[in-house]
């Protein structure tokens, strides 16, 4: 050997190269959006314009005990008009509490999930990790760890597979920057795959994906849990992978999510009045635009009012 | 590139990288198909294996793409940024791999790829000993040399590319090819390379 000459350049096998090239869309397509949800800014759509605060100052409700009945109309936020129902049958939740082991082994999971994250989920300490017993099929959310650093909170999700499937956070040090932090879009609140917060008022969630029954979902110290799973990527006709989009902010494409008060009264059914990615938003007591969306020249009146938590 | 009122519109290499950080998942896909060979091929050279490179070349996207905060473009080019994400992902191949198969699973896009017959036709063409050749020649070198024979000699890259590839100083490059020269002519390798004048 005297030369350093090497072989001719090669093309990637043709299959090689479209599977590789769809992948990394996708890749790309989720990971785009996934910083958006954990930090709870609603930027599912294009247009999204977030007033950013100077000087926030936020305080996130501590936990809340569940075995507490909140009492009907807590929240300052205006209830959204929804027609009473009778109280649909929906398939029980039944879960089980993850054992110590378990648990670590699921937080070392979510660990390596969230590694390239600003904060360090090592940081945070469980307060709950749990699973649904006997979900419809494997690629639904089954099990959640939800863990907490002061004032913030991250949970990590993961399917029935084991998988983790995403992560969500809640709070001032996660989202510094956001104006609408300390509050829901929706009395049921989706954050992330297959969770979510909601106001005191609601006793009861259900979820339901399209054709299928309604689900019992869990409540846990203001946020909810349900057997869901992301809306599956379509193609164009080029072949290129589409997110499907409802137009809503947090609600999972191809579900629809209700609330119920303590009394069985419907509340909320995000298919009716969910919170709309195309409307801006005030606080709560409506003195203040917090979200302006591709809304021009919003005024807190004309603005839907944001939920307090509690 | 697109085709606009009959002319040919190129879109950079910066454009594409600032759409693509944004979030435009389509102009990462072009700024794939516009490299990707390059990558491969330079993955092939460092791995001697085309199926590792073929899985590589994946990993070596995702990672820039994950590092698009740091991107460093050289005169437009992302290519010399996306080589030294390349060197970067060979050397922690086994966690590159990893990180991707992670992140397909959240995309929800993980499945057991059946890898294609033809791929081991590849395999088996009778470059690879020739690569295995000059890889042994190279061998000899100190790996910073290594590093600039591969990139300017191998993967075409001008000496002002590497030293974007390679994060060092132009003059640093221009060192480091003078003595790589002067190591390769004592191994007897007659090279037009080595033969050029630094």
């Amino acid at each position: 050997m005297n030369n350093l000459s090497t072989p001719p350049d090669h093309d990637l096998p043709a299959g090689v190269r479209r599977r590789q090239r769809d992948e990394l869309v996708a890749i790309i397509d989720h990971e785009a959006e996934a910083p958006r949800r954990r930090i709870a800014v609603p930027l599912l759509a294009a247009a999204a314009v977030i007033v950013v605060v100077a000087g926030l100052a936020v305080a996130v409700p501590a936990l809340r005990d569940n075995s507490t009945p909140a009492p009907a109309g807590a929240s300052t936020a205006t209830q959204p008009k929804v027609a009473a129902s009778k109280k649909p049958a929906a398939q029980p939740a039944r879960t089980r509490e993850l054992s110590a082991t378990e648990t670590a082994a699921f937080r070392n999971q979510c660990i390596a999930f969230t590694q390239y994250s600003s904060e360090s989920f090592a940081d945070y300490q469980v307060v709950h990790a749990f699973e649904y017993v006997g979900t419809a099929r494997p690629s639904l959310a089954r099990s959640w760890l939800v863990t907490r650093k002061g004032a913030d909170y991250w949970i990590c999700t993961r399917d029935g597979r084991g998988s983790v499937v995403g992560d969500s956070g809640f709070g001032p040090s996660i989202s510094p920057n956001g104006k609408d932090v300390p509050y829901l879009f929706a009395p049921v609140d989706q954050r992330g795959t297959g969770g979510g917060m909601y106001i005191p008022s609601v006793a009861r969630v259900t979820v339901q994906h399209t054709g299928e029954p309604a689900v019992e979902g869990v409540l846990k110290d203001g946020f909810w849990f349900a057997p869901m799973e992301d809306a599956k990527l379509t193609r164009d006709p080029k072949g290129q992978p589409v997110r499907p989009d409802n137009g809503l902010i947090g609600v999972t494409p191809g579900w629809t999510i209700r609330g119920y008060d303590g009394a069985g009264k419907l509340v909320y059914d995000s298919a009716k009045n969910g919170p709309a990615v195309k409307k801006c938003y005030s606080n709560p007591a409506a003195t203040e635009v917090l979200v302006i969306n591709a809304v021009k020249n919003p005024t807190p009146a004309t603005c839907q009012k944001m939920f307090d938590w509690r | 590139m697109g085709r606009q009122d009959g002319l040919i519109v190129t879109t950079s290499d910066r454009e594409l990288w600032e759409r693509a950080s944004a979030g435009s998942s389509e102009a990462f896909g072009q700024l794939y198909d516009r490299h990707a060979r390059a990558v491969y091929n330079f993955l092939y050279r460092r791995t001697a294996s085309w199926s590792d490179a073929e899985d590589l070349t994946s990993a070596v996207f995702l990672h820039a793409w994950r590092r698009r905060a740091d991107v460093v473009l050289d005169r437009e080019s992302a290519l010399p940024w996306l080589l030294r994400a390349a060197d970067y992902t060979v050397r922690n191949e086994w966690r590159a791999k990893r990180r991707y198969r992670r992140a397909l699973a959240a995309a929800h896009l993980l499945a057991d790829h059946q890898r294609d017959h033809a791929d081991d036709v590849i395999g088996r063409l009778d470059g690879d000993r020739q690569l295995e050749q000059a890889r042994s020649a190279l061998d000899h070198l100190p790996r910073q040399e290594r590093e600039i024979v591969e990139l300017c000699v191998w993967s075409g890259l001008d000496q002002q590319a590497a030293a974007v590839a390679l994060d060092i100083p132009l003059g640093t490059v221009k060192s480091r090819l003078s003595r790589a020269r002067k190591h390769l002519r004592a191994l007897g390798i007659t090279d037009t390379f080595v033969e050029t004048s630094s």
